[in-house]
């Protein structure tokens, strides 16, 4: 699984680095179960299938969100708005995109698209039957955070 | 009644060896040898008909022993069958260069022996 | 040679090419000769004033050598050759006409026929033969016919010749035509054949080859063995020179040896196959540096030249061998996977399910200390260890081999990593990976615990106390199987009140390694207590009591003692002991067994000697704030006398899976 989750986490800091200008910090990855409650304000999802599935989920609060949002736009956003989440979605897009690269072509894995979920509790469906969840945060802008959350588990028969 | 001269610097290999041969119900008697100094000792003291020999041994090594045995003439056509281990296969083709009859691979069963066996005549 | 085929190009696989050739040849030098003669008697004429004569001569003269150009043209070789010949024929019968020296006028014509259907085929030939045959009878026969007048009996026999020749020449020109059908019919089939030969051969999938003494390729080989061996013009290059980047020296001179016995057939073909050193091999084009398996085989052809040649088959076997790899891979996988099933199946499965407990209170405690950003990630490490450690440890007792072993590989890892500072991301990460693995393997257990559990719903609960007495029988059992030592665990008193009031799994720790350090340093071989005097069986006594607000844990072992000459010289080492003072004090040194890394073991293996063992006893009850007492005797034993507060509030019930 290491294989797979460390190209997310160097593009995660490569994007930050060249896209937002800041640099991030992993901090100790921990487990969770799926079923936890969480209080992210909003979660973008993205599925990988082929030799392993699951899925790799970056949430946030909406403090950071809006911060972000205001780095990209350079306008201030007082709410999660529509504006916000597609900021967010920009973000993790250029995000997929890069690991999408590096991962498809070393191993037999498409990733898809990413869903953005938003709203307090809200609930990350999560691809496999798997409970348990290797969470990594990361320390951005020096006092906020956001986590990196991934489930994956070889395909049957790969 | 035949000779066949078991050569092993395992005590343990050779009871292996005389014991699947045993199995086979052939009639013959067995003599040992721990290296292959021994074994030319024992083929000048009486008469062999055929030779198990292993490869690795202290003093004499197998090789040297088929060597030397296949230069004296009244052993040249003497049965040597080496025995040796699935590693240690590439040794085969030397063996045969210097003169040994056929071989066989560990581990011995009464199959392989008989398979060979009924290609040399004692 | 241009003149004399008219500087026509003849293609030489067309069928009858010989046959123009030659046909071309002759007409040319009937043309010079021909010609050459009739320039002769033209002058010869003109000398003796024979002026019609004369001119005749010269005009059929040119005509022949005029004949010599239009051969050059592209006209039709027939148009040149009636133009060679008429005037040849003519020439003859100008010759029976005059009767020439002595009558040799005639001896011209038997030129003629064979003239005449050589150059111009049979029937235009045979033809003007006849026209000449006519023209002779009548010259000899009809006397004034010609200017000469023959004898009757020279009159026979000079039509008989002419008939005689003219037969021949037919019976000849016939007999090469049958010949020269028959020929081109026999090269159509060779061809045929060899052209089908080359089909198969070039759609070969196998290498197929044929070597000479000197392992040189010969000429005609398979186009496959290009490609399979990424080479190409193959032919009279050396086989073992194409190897050269895929043999050592040895595995070179061997192959030489190998090749002999085949050439030699000093075996059988059947032997010789089993002792192939090119069954399989792994090779590596000398020019393209291409890497494939390929299989040899080789096999002795006696050719008609009378040598000896070997025929090499070659084939790609590249992805057959990572087939079959990984064939045996997932076999190996399978079979490790049943192996683990198996483990597992033999454990009662209330004790399993109290090793399930315990391991998922370990990775909690992992957990929780993986989220807990204040600690050091050295420190994480170190506390990481101890419960791999500990779960370690569980399972060996319990038979769990597979699941131990794997656990074993992740101490190993994170061994190293507490001495360091520097941890890397990517190497915490790679531990919380390989934890999760372990976890997930921990689920299955839990999974096929709740299968089986469902079959034993009727069975009565074990009791605490036996699921704690029994684990611990194990540990003495696979201890002293694994050291060749005999023990007895007697169970003086388990008063149950102090299991349900005391920290269950606490208790069960520590008495479990205590045990564990009594068979490894206490109890002895059964053969040195048989020479002390003593059982060769060694005794293990256990007893749990409440003692007014106390749970006092006291564990005795009849064994040598602790051997406080190796204590010392193994604090000495591992300078555990500053003061020399401490050298002689038995309470500073039952101190320094109790310290991190402490060990008088040599090797760490799955059952002692990692040095954590008493450590983590002083550990967890430290925790949970007791103490321990330690008595020794050298020769006799130890006695371990461990006392925690009980917590009358905390009484924990058994938890079912």
């Amino acid at each position: 699984m290491e294989k797979y989750i460390q190209p997310f986490v160097d593009v995660c800091e490569s994007v930050f680095r060249e896209f937002i200008g800041t640099e991030l910090v992993a901090e100790r990855p921990h487990f969770a179960d799926k079923n936890d409650p969480h209080d992210w304000d909003v979660s973008a999802v993205i599925g990988l299938t082929g030799e392993a599935r699951g899925a790799v989920v970056i949430s946030m609060k909406k403090q950071l969100a809006l911060k972000l949002t205001g780095v990209l736009t350079g306008a201030e956003h007082p709410e999660l708005d529509d504006e916000v989440v597609d900021a967010i979605g920009e973000i993790i897009n250029i995000i997929a995109g890069n690991a999408k690269r590096g991962l498809e072509e070393s191993f037999r894995l498409v990733i898809s698209l990413p869903t953005i979920v938003r709203g307090k509790g809200h609930a990350i469906l999560w691809p496999n039957d798997q409970a348990r969840i290797i969470r990594i945060p990361f320390k951005i802008f020096d006092t906020e955070t956001f986590c990196l959350s991934v489930a994956i588990e070889a395909s049957a028969g790969a | 009644m035949k000779t066949v001269l078991v050569v092993d610097d395992s005590r343990i290999m050779r009871n292996i060896v005389k014991n699947t041969f045993a199995s086979m119900n052939i009639p013959c008697q067995f003599i040992e040898a721990g290296n292959g100094k021994e074994a030319l000792a024992r083929l000048d003291e009486q008469e062999v008909h055929l030779v198990l020999l292993d490869w690795n041994m202290p003093e004499l090594s197998g090789l040297d022993f088929l060597k030397t045995v296949r230069a004296k003439d009244k052993y040249k056509e003497l049965p040597v069958i080496m025995v040796t281990s699935e590693a240690a296969r590439y040794n085969v083709i030397e063996a045969l260069k210097n003169g040994a009859t056929d071989y066989i691979i560990k581990p011995v069963n009464e199959k392989s022996f008989r398979e060979k066996l009924s290609k040399i005549t004692i | 040679m241009n003149v004399m085929t008219s500087g026509k190009p003849l293609d030489s696989n067309t069928e009858g090419y010989m046959d123009t050739l030659v046909r071309y040849m002759l007409l040319n030098s009937l043309i010079f000769m021909g010609g050459s003669f009739l320039f002769f008697f033209g002058f010869e004429n003109f000398v003796q004033h024979e002026m019609a004569k004369g001119i005749a001569d010269i005009a059929m003269g040119m005509m022949a050598f005029f004949a010599f150009f239009v051969l050059r043209s592209p006209a039709p070789f027939i148009v040149s050759g009636l133009m060679t010949v008429i005037p040849f024929g003519t020439l003859c019968a100008f010759f029976l006409e005059s009767g020439g020296a002595q009558g040799s006028g005639v001896l011209w014509s038997y030129s003629f026929p064979m003239m005449a259907i050589f150059l111009l085929g049979m029937r235009a030939g045979l033809f003007l033969s006849f026209i000449l045959f006519v023209y002779l009878g009548l010259a000899v026969f009809i006397p004034g016919f010609t200017a000469r007048t023959y004898p009757l009996a020279f009159a026979y026999r000079a039509i008989s010749v002419y008939t005689l020749v003219l037969a021949f020449t037919v019976v000849y020109e016939q007999t090469r035509i049958t010949k020269d059908k028959w020929v081109a019919k026999l090269t159509r089939a060779l061809k045929a054949e060899r052209d089908e030969i080359a089909t198969m051969k070039d759609n070969l999938k196998t290498g197929l080859f044929l070597m000479n003494r000197d392992f040189l390729i010969q000429p005609l080989y398979s186009k496959a063995l290009e490609d399979v061996l990424s080479e190409t013009d193959l032919q009279g290059k050396s086989f073992l020179d194409l190897l050269s980047s895929s043999l050592q020296q040895k595995e070179h001179e061997t192959l030489i040896d190998y090749f002999t016995m085949v050439f030699n057939r000093s075996f059988d073909a059947q032997m010789l196959e089993d002792i192939n050193p090119l069954h399989q091999l792994t090779y590596f084009s000398v020019s393209s540096g291409d890497e494939k398996k390929l299989r040899c085989s080789f096999a002795p052809i006696d050719r008609e030249d009378g040598n000896v040649y070997i025929l090499g088959t070659v084939e790609d076997v590249t992805l057959e061998v990572a087939l079959q790899k990984q064939l045996s891979e997932e076999e190996g996988k399978r079979q490790e996977e049943m192996r683990a099933l198996f483990e597992v199946i033999h454990v009662e499965p209330r004790v399993l399910n109290d090793f399930i407990e315990d391991t998922e209170y370990e990775f909690d405690r992992i957990n929780s200390i993986l989220k807990d950003s204040e600690r050091s990630s050295q420190n994480v490490m170190i506390e990481i260890y101890q419960s791999v450690h500990a779960i370690k440890s569980n399972s060996v007792i319990l038979g769990l081999n597979s699941f131990a072993t794997k656990l074993h590989a992740l101490e190993d890892e994170i061994k190293d990593f507490r001495e360091r500072h520097d941890i890397s991301f990517q190497e915490i990460l790679h531990v919380t990976v390989e934890l999760e693995k372990l976890m997930k393997i921990k689920d299955g257990f839990k999974d096929l615990i709740g299968k089986i559990m469902s079959f034993n719903m009727g069975e009565n609960r074990m009791q605490e106390e036996h699921v704690l007495v029994q684990t611990l029988e194990r540990v003495i059992d696979k201890a002293g199987a694994d050291l060749g030592k005999k023990a007895k665990l007697v169970v003086k008193g388990i008063n149950p009140r102090a299991m349900e009031y005391g920290p269950r799994r606490a208790i069960k720790e520590v008495l479990m390694q205590l045990v564990r350090n009594a068979m490894v340093h206490g109890i002895e071989s059964p053969e040195s207590r048989a020479a002390n005097g003593k059982d060769a069986s060694g005794i293990i006594r256990l007893s749990i009591e409440l003692i007014s607000d106390k749970i006092v844990i006291q564990l005795t072992d009849d064994g040598r003692g602790l051997d406080f000459t190796a204590i010392r010289e193994k604090a000495e080492e591992m300078n555990l002991i500053t003061d020399p003072k401490q050298f002689e004090d038995r309470n500073s040194l039952l101190q320094v067994l109790f310290m991190p890394g402490f060990s008088t073991a040599k090797v760490a293996d799955m059952h002692a000697g990692r040095g954590i063992g008493l450590n983590l006893v002083r550990e967890r009850v430290k925790e949970l704030k007791g103490s321990i007492k330690l008595q020794s005797e050298e020769g006799k034993g130890t006695i371990f006398r461990i006392f925690i507060p009980a917590d009358v509030h905390a009484a924990q019930g058994v938890e079912t899976a």
